[in-house]
């Protein structure tokens, strides 16, 4: 539905000016949600303005419904207002002039709708994000919450073929946030309209998306479903910026059944899950979540990735206890069941499941 | 489809630069190539230097630069000094009565200055001077002690009339000024003195340095007081020289008339540009950032109603004063020395018989009408200006923002000229009719028009622009229905302005308005010119309540078309 082929935009002159953007592909299939991930200046909001319209690229090919909306070597570029898409912006840039109706039959009325039509349409899509009440208030007298509201009835109101959303979520406080996060997907799912969600917050991308692409510095350096992208990322940069991980260094020792094999790490030897295109590479990182390291003050039944090591460091989160772990010198960090009793310089065990363990390339690094 | 969009807004920059330099440059580019020919616009003449030698191969051109600049500066200190006082005393004081100061700095805003500039005049004239009178019928002086018609009387009357200038751009200074930094001085050790000295006045340098310069080039600029007291006093300035060329000499004089014009406009310009420097500079200070502090006001303790009595001594001399004596006068059946009988005399004579007058009438259809379409045409071309120069990222937006900004150097006079010259030259019949005022005014207020939509157009997050343009809206259509509402209150402000000083401003229209073709202050300065002060004064009240009314109304529009805030 939405494809973007060597997409590049580079602000300043063409060689010497910042590379925002730089050769990104990717494509979005008719009615998903596709998160673009990244820290700030990743370069992930410029490439939704490139596909709106808003900004124009210096290269590359852009599709939405198989037909060009732009080509570098071709010359074309459609202007926004030609685009049919709808785009929640990150201020929400409700008209302040206007009340909420006015607000949501803006676009339609553009678009060319008859009053009555427009009029159908944009109480249909308030109905839709639970507003209808509120039709007739000024704008500004709105809470952050229904302005994020009217901005995505305006966005939906004419029937878009795409629905972008530029961190829709990031001026809402932690509790609405929450809220929102679940009705936009809800919606999103049953308008089932293709869908580009711009973030820097791994929990809206795990938790919303279809696929996520995470960026860094310009370029797209993984995309993945949430499931892939957490539990078996490809990169370092990528465990690194999504959750949180203990990286070590290792060497393959030997092979092992069930696709696993034994890496030699700086505390010892560890059994560890090794995907088959990997098998060939003589040095990973080894990946290990805080979560999946288990913590005993006796020594485990299981006796396969056991070792001992001193507490370093406790901190009581609430619902756990981020901890960590000194191994013979390295430290690792584990998350703890809040009610274990653990103090700093106790000795204890610690066990790895080796299905719950795995290795990134090095040279991907 | 091909990138017609960004065609589009070159096309619009080129459309606006067209208009622009027709507005601005052509006709100063026309003054040039007059300045050297023999003859008067539109007639077979032909090169020659011979002007700049008549104008300039004397000893005048030092007089003249001299006097001008003396006037200049000397008028700004006055204003400087004035201002700066009342703006402490509101600011950094707990003076009461703050409100009655802030309403009386702003009334001169509402009375023309050829008036102020006569009632002067009528109070320290010597022959016909109030305060003259008294001092010598009622406190015994042998000799009148005040002479208007000096060089003291005009720096005197332009410099109290222009305290609103310096109060605001100095109680702006005085407020946005942090605390903390202040307290980061006391606290480093330094006493009040050494802080205020160190921290306050010398933060204050680039915004005090401003505020000079601009006073300086309305000095340079202003015609109102030259005319009325420098010309009788023979205290030649480049402003009168400009119009005495054109308009004591039959025939005019265009050609000698320009040749002042162009060494004129060359020290108004250089006032520019130091300005633009000034406010660079002042730029890189972080105390002027607009953000809310609440400076800490000084307990003057009792001395607070000293400075009160102070401050309304100061407003009563220079605001209320000259507007009472034009009152007064407007009210006698003939000029006359106060006394008893000639108060049993006072009469309403002059208010009817100037509503008899068709004059009257005429220049109220023509100051409305001229003053309504400059408004709007100034608004509307800088509302456009603005978003080419703030919004898009062409080539060549800069230029074209300098270049809408040059009238500001612009004296009236020069721009009255230069428009007779262009007029008589051009096969464009404008010269004579209201078109001709209607050019000059867009042209020489559109810098102060682009200032108001500049700072409300920074104001508007571009993303509600964008949301237009993902709504399936064109470019017009955004600009119609999501552009121009929002800015409207700054838009109104301008607007309103504009259509003030239409109706107060003496230099466009005194070379511009012929017979038929007459603003108020115009009618004001032949009413002076013929002696008929009754007539004038009374006029002049009305011209007042005609501005009051004028700026309550920008100010209900103003407040009902802006955004509430939620």
């Amino acid at each position: 539905m939405i494809q973007a082929v060597n997409l590049t935009k580079i602000f300043g002159e063409p060689h010497k000016g910042i590379r925002a953007v730089d050769h990104i592909s990717f494509e979005v299939a008719e009615g998903k949600l596709f998160t673009l991930l990244g820290p700030s200046g990743c370069g992930k909001t410029t490439t939704l303005r490139c596909i709106a319209g808003l900004e124009t690229p210096t290269a590359g090919e852009i599709y939405i419904g198989g037909e060009p909306v732009f080509s570098g070597t071709g010359g074309t570029f459609v202007p926004a207002h030609k685009r049919n898409i709808g785009m929640v912006f990150q201020s929400y840039a409700i008209w302040p002039h206007m009340t909420v109706f006015q607000n949501v039959a803006y676009p339609l009325r553009g678009k060319g709708f008859s009053r009555s039509e427009t009029r159908r349409r944009a109480l249909k899509a308030l109905e839709t994000v639970g507003l209808l009440d509120l039709a007739d208030r000024p704008a500004p007298k709105l809470s952050g919450g229904q302005q994020q509201r009217v901005a995505l009835a305006r966005a939906i109101g004419g029937d878009p073929k795409v629905l972008l959303l530029d961190e829709p979520l990031s001026n809402l406080d932690a509790k609405l946030r929450e809220g929102m996060r679940s009705e936009i997907r809800k919606l999103q799912r049953q308008l089932k309209i293709t869908t580009i969600y711009v973030t820097h917050d791994q929990i809206e991308a795990l938790t919303m998306s279809d696929d996520i692409a995470v960026m860094d510095r310009g370029k797209i350096v993984e995309i993945g479903s949430p499931r892939d992208i957490y539990l078996n990322p490809q990169t370092h940069s990528v465990a690194n910026f999504i959750g949180l991980s203990n990286l070590i260094p290792g060497e393959k020792k030997g092979e092992l059944t069930e696709g696993r094999a034994l890496v030699k790490i700086p505390f010892g030897e560890i059994r560890c899950v090794v995907e088959d295109c990997l098998l060939k590479e003589q040095k990973f990182f080894v990946l290990i979540r805080p979560e999946n390291v288990k913590v005993y003050t006796t020594s485990p039944s299981v006796h396969e990735n056991v070792w001992t090591g001193e507490v370093k460091e406790k901190i009581f989160l609430g619902d756990f206890i981020d901890c960590q772990i000194a191994v013979e010198g390295f430290l690792l960090r584990a998350k703890l069941d809040p009610y274990m009793e653990v103090a700093e310089g106790d000795r204890v065990y610690i066990q790895i499941d080796s299905k719950r363990c795995t290795v990134i390339g090095a040279s991907g690094s | 489809m091909t990138k017609g969009f960004s065609n589009w807004k070159g096309i619009l920059l080129i459309g606006l630069m067209g208009i622009v330099v027709y507005l601005t440059l052509i006709p100063l580019l026309m003054i040039l190539y007059g300045t050297l020919r023999d003859g008067p616009p539109g007639t077979a003449a032909a090169f020659t230097l011979n002007n700049y030698i008549e104008a300039y191969g004397n000893v005048e051109l030092v007089g003249l630069v001299t006097n001008t600049v003396i006037f200049a500066l000397g008028a700004a200190l006055v204003s400087f000094l004035l201002g700066t006082f009342l703006a402490w005393v509101t600011e950094r004081t707990n003076t009461p009565l703050k409100r009655v100061i802030y309403a009386l700095v702003l009334l001169p805003f509402v009375v023309p200055g050829v008036l102020t500039t006569i009632s002067w005049v009528l109070l320290l004239s010597p022959k016909i001077g109030l305060i003259n009178w008294l001092f010598v019928n009622l406190l015994g002086f042998s000799e009148p002690p005040f002479n208007i018609y000096s060089m003291w009387g005009m720096i005197w009357a332009f410099g109290v009339d222009n305290i609103t200038l310096p109060f605001f751009f100095m109680a702006a200074s005085f407020r946005s000024m942090d605390p903390s930094l202040e307290d980061a001085a006391h606290v480093s050790g330094m006493g009040p003195f050494s802080a205020f000295w160190h921290v306050n006045i010398k933060l204050m340098i680039p915004s005090i340095l401003a505020v000079w310069l601009l006073l300086f080039v309305r000095g340079i600029e202003t015609f109102e007081a030259p005319a009325v007291i420098g010309i009788p006093a023979e205290i030649k300035v480049f402003a009168t020289q400009v119009f005495l060329a054109l308009s004591v000499s039959y025939p005019p004089q265009y050609n000698l008339a320009g040749t002042y014009a162009t060494f004129y406009l060359l020290i108004a310009v250089a006032g520019i540009l130091l300005y633009l420097q000034a406010t660079s500079a002042s730029e890189k200070y972080t105390t002027i950032t607009g953000k809310g502090y609440r400076p800490r006001t000084q307990d003057l303790r009792g001395w607070r109603y000293v400075t009160l009595g102070v401050s309304l001594l100061i407003l009563f001399g220079v605001v209320l004063l000259p507007i009472l004596v034009v009152a007064w006068v407007s009210f006698l059946p003939y000029y006359a020395q106060p006394s008893r009988h000639l108060v049993s005399l006072l009469t309403l004579e002059n208010y009817r018989s100037i509503f008899d007058l068709d004059i009257f009438y005429r220049a109220l259809v023509n100051n409305t009408i001229t003053g309504i379409a400059s408004a709007t045409i100034a608004v509307l071309l800088s509302a456009l200006i603005s978003w080419v120069v703030i919004r898009t990222n062409l080539w060549g937006r800069k230029l074209l923002d300098i270049v809408a900004f040059t009238p500001i150097a612009i004296p009236g006079v020069v721009m009255g000229l230069a428009l007779i010259w262009m007029y008589l030259t051009l096969p464009i019949p404008v010269y004579g009719t209201l078109w001709i005022l209607v050019i000059g005014y867009v042209a020489k207020y559109i810098p102060i028009a682009l200032r108001a939509c500049h700072s409300s157009m920074l104001q508007l997050h571009p993303e509600l622009e964008e949301a237009s343009e993902i709504s399936g809206s064109s470019w017009p259509r955004t600009f119609l229905r999501v552009v121009l509402p929002l800015i409207l209150p700054g838009l109104l402000v301008g607007w309103f302005y504009v259509l003030t000083l239409t109706f107060k401003v003496l230099s466009l229209p005194v070379l511009l308005s012929h017979v038929g073709t007459e603003v108020f202050p115009m009618v004001i300065y032949e009413l002076y010119s013929s002696g008929r002060f009754g007539h004038l004064c009374a006029l002049g009240i009305v011209l007042i309540v005609i501005l009051i009314v004028v700026s309550g109304l920008s100010r209900l529009i103003a407040g009902r078309f802006g955004v509430q805030e939620g």
